[in-house]
Parts: structure tokens; sequence; C-alpha cells
């Protein structure tokens, strides 16, 4: 079955702005609302690509000074 | 002999090793090129000039004592998110504005202990995105110095500095130094341990470095990262990708400039080919911004629930709607960079470097830090790159170029960046900050 894309980012997007209603509230969560639209956008072309086995987390290089004090 | 400015950091140790000049003398002379113009210019957030005197002076008595140091005497601004110790990491945060680090950061420590002198902390946007920070362009005081590294790429062209140290999660090191005409250099992900160094995204955040040449960069880099030797000189005929799909998203004037670059580059025996990345740049940009957002909200979680008025407008929408991004897609994301990085480094493993914009337009107004699209390749996918100020565009503000090479192929980036700049010559600097 055809995915259409722009119906599940529309999908993503309702879903990421009903949480920020419940956290931040109506006002925010509209001021929040193209920021978004953007990541539920990222977020679609993310889920969108094919992975092998072998495409793990990246963890970085183990560094334990990492941070500010 | 005196100091001037635009003073290479080579030239600088050649005559301290040599003691033509002191250190003490070098310093002073940087000293009073920010006392006259970074009241414009605004680059520096903070400046002790009795701790940087008592460290010139010190640098001088090794000096005397027959110390010769690899970085003997090189002043360096250093980004306002680095702990320098006995200044403060302010970060363009208020809530930090006393918070004064009580020792050095593992990159200002090495720099130390390689003779560097550390002069002050260069300004940032807040926390290192894309707020603008309140320096300005020393090449037309209208313009954006970019950002986030915006007080360390605009030292460089005022000649406040010959050499300041920046950081890049997704354009902070490249643009700033494409907008100020500075030479900008991002090692590959990890070249330096973070220590010390406040974070934005554990998985993008890259030290980096800029300078007036790339000899300066090469210098500088090579004794921070422990490699031995000059960098290496293409020993034949350079293979260079020039990317058609981010000449066609520039301003013209952009893509005009690249193409006659590759040409001169072709006329010295260069074999350049407009070729495409072997990914689209939608699919790099997209994990890129899910990774960012997600790991900046998890960075910010707790500071801005105590904190939230003093966060500044973009990064507090950023922390806000990034903390919306279930796990799952987080990890998606990152398996995708891993794919993509492995991939790359696959391509470029038959070239020597690539070849792009560093921006899509000369600077923008002062109101904005600029496009961030062309530089988040290299972010995303670990590369080293650096961005060589070879041009002016129509109102006379630099434009960068911007070099690309596999993971860890840093000495022969630098080698190639410095046979391209032989060949097209730098811009040089604002003839105002003398």
């Amino acid at each position: 079955m055809k995915v259409d894309l722009n119906e599940t980012i529309k999908e993503r997007r309702d879903q990421m702005l009903a949480t920020a209603r419940r956290t931040y509230g109506e006002q925010r969560a509209r001021e929040l609302a193209d920021q978004i639209e953007h990541l539920a956008s990222a977020m679609t072309g993310v889920a969108q690509a094919e992975l092998e086995p072998r495409d793990l987390p990246l963890p970085g290089p183990i560094d334990e000074t990492r941070g500010a004090q | 002999m005196s100091v001037h400015a635009g003073m290479s950091a080579t030239e600088i140790v050649a005559s301290v090793h040599d003691g033509s000049r002191t250190v003490r003398e070098v310093l002073d002379f940087h000293l009073s090129q920010i006392e006259r113009f970074d009241e414009e210019v605004k680059a520096f957030a903070t400046i002790n000039q009795d701790l940087a005197r008592d460290s010139a002076d010190s640098l001088d008595l090794l000096r005397d004592n027959g110390a010769r140091l690899p970085l003997h005497g090189i002043p360096v601004g250093v980004k306002d998110i680095i702990d320098v110790a006995g200044l403060p990491t302010i970060a363009g945060f208020a809530p930090y504005r006393d918070r004064i680090a009580n020792r050095d950061a593992e990159i200002v420590a090495r720099l130390k202990s390689l003779g560097a002198l550390v002069i002050g902390k260069t300004h940032t946007t807040q926390f290192a995105v894309g707020d603008p920070a309140p320096t300005r362009n020393p090449w037309n005081l209208e313009k954006s110095p970019a950002g986030s590294s915006a007080g360390s790429g605009a030292a460089i062209p005022a000649g406040m500095a010959p050499v300041t140290i920046g950081s890049q999660t997704a354009g902070s090191m490249l643009r700033p130094a494409a907008f100020n005409g500075a030479v900008g250099f991002k090692p590959s992900f990890g070249w330096m341990p973070m220590g010390g160094v406040i974070p934005l995204c554990w998985s993008l955040d890259h030290l980096g470095l800029y300078a007036g040449n790339v000899e300066d960069v090469s210098l500088v880099y090579r004794n921070l990262a422990g490699s031995s030797g000059e960098h290496d000189s293409p020993n034949r005929r350079p293979r260079i990708p020039l990317l058609t799909e981010y000449l066609e998203m520039s301003e013209p004037y952009v893509s005009d400039h690249l193409r006659q670059l590759a040409r001169s580059l072709e006329h010295e025996g260069a074999i350049v080919e407009e070729v495409n990345l072997p990914v689209s740049f939608q699919s790099i940009f997209a994990p890129h911004q899910v990774i960012f957002a997600a790991e900046m909200a998890a960075v910010h979680a707790v500071s801005i629930s105590k904190h939230r008025d003093h966060y500044s407008p973009k990064i507090r929408t950023g922390v806000e709607a990034g903390s919306l991004i279930p796990a799952t897609y987080l990890l998606h994301a990152q398996r995708l960079q891993r794919r993509l990085m492995r991939e790359a480094n696959e391509w470029l493993g038959y070239w020597d470097a690539a070849l792009l914009p560093t921006v899509s337009s000369e600077a923008t107004d002062s109101s904005e830090t600029g496009d961030r699209r062309f530089q988040i390749p290299a972010t995303l996918l670990g590369l080293p790159a650096l961005s060589l100020p070879t041009g002016l565009g129509p109102t006379g503000l630099p434009l960068g170029t911007q070099v690309i090479g596999r993971a860890g192929s840093e000495t022969e980036l630098l080698g190639l960046a410095s046979w391209i700049t032989g060949v097209t010559g730098l811009i040089g600097r604002p003839s105002q900050y003398g």
C-alpha cells in the first residue's frame, strides 16, 4: 500500500501538537506550531529511510571528560 | 621588531623563538587592537588583561630559560562556551555571568601547554544556538557575523587575535568563517575531548579553529592533535568533485564564483567534475534536525525548567519542540546518521576532497545568523571541513569555499587547502583594522 507522506506528516504533527497543548498550554502550542511542523516533516523523512542491521545508533567515541564544570 | 595587525601565528612563533619579539609585545599589540575596535565589533565577551599579561610574562621567562614551545606566544581567543580557568563561561546566558571556571577545558589546557596564550573569551550566540550574538561583521557593521561562533570568526579579520577557537553543531564554525572572511577548520568528529565545553548535542558537537591562513590553522591543529610533520602536499593531480546540488541551491554569484575557482584549479592540474553526493541534501538534513532538536532538548531539560525566562526565543522554541520527539525517531535518525557516514566515506575514498560553497550567499542582515544548510553535511557525517575566504560578493562581503574530506584525512585536507589557496589567493582583511 502506498503511504501518503503528507498525511503521515500531518498525523505526526497533530500528535505532537496535542502533546504540546497538554504540556505547555494552548497559547504556547500555537507558538511552537511552525517548529513542530518542521520536525514532523524531518521525522517522517527519517522514518522512510531503509536501514541495515549494521546501522546501529552511533554512540560516539568514549570520552570520560565530556561536559562543562 | 614591531607587531602588526594580521600578523600570522607562524610569524609570531618564529619571532618569539629567535628573540626578535617578546610574548608581552605580541599580547600588548593585540590588546590595543581590541581596545581600539571592539567597542564596534564586539568580538570579545570577557578580557582579563592582568591574567593575560601574567601568562605572557611567564612565557617570556620560559623562552629566556631556553624553552621553545610549538605555539610559543600565539594569542588565542576562546569561544565563551569553553572553560578557561579564572574567567567566566557565560555562553550568552545571564544566569552564568558569575560562573568562573576553576580549570581549563581540555583544548585550552593543551593550547597553554604548547605555549599559546588565552587573550579572552569571544562572544557566542546563547548556548551556541541561533539567536544572534552582539558581535558585528568587521567588513560591514550592519551585516551578520553569523553564529554561533560570532566573536571567534570576527576577531580574525579585525586583527584582534591570530587564532581563535569555536565550535560547530550545525554550521557554527564554517559559516562565521565565510561571513567574516577567515579560514575556518572543523576537524573530524571526536578529534578533541569535549571536557570543559558546554554541550549542545553530544553526537554532533565539534570544536574547531579559525586563523587568517591555512598554514596557521595547520600549525595549531597538528600540535593540538599530536600529528607529526607538515601537512601533506598533493603529490599528483587532485581529484575534486564540485557538488552540483549545492551550486543549484546557491545565489548565482556564489555558484559563479565556485565554478570560476574550479576552472583555476583545473588550469593548475586538478581534475574537477560536477557531481552529486551519493545522498541528497534532504536525506542529510532530516536526521540532523531530529538529532539536533532531541539532544538539545535533553541537554537543556533541567536548566530551562529553572531559568525559562532567561532563554532566548530560538533556543527556547527548539528545546520545547525537541522534547516532543519520541525516542524511536531519535534512534532511527542516529542509525541513519551511521549509514550516511559509511556511504559518504566510501564515496570520498575515490576523491581527494569535495568542493561546495560554505554558505548560499554573502553575509545576511544582522537580525539573523545566516543559512546553515551547507555546513550541515560535514557536521552530521563527522567529516573534516574547511571554509576558505576565496572571493568577494556583489556588495564586497566575503565568500567562502568549503572543502570536505574523508573522516580522519585532516593532514591531506589541509595540504589540499594550502594548495587551493596558493592557486586562488585569499581576500585579506578590511583595511580599517590596520
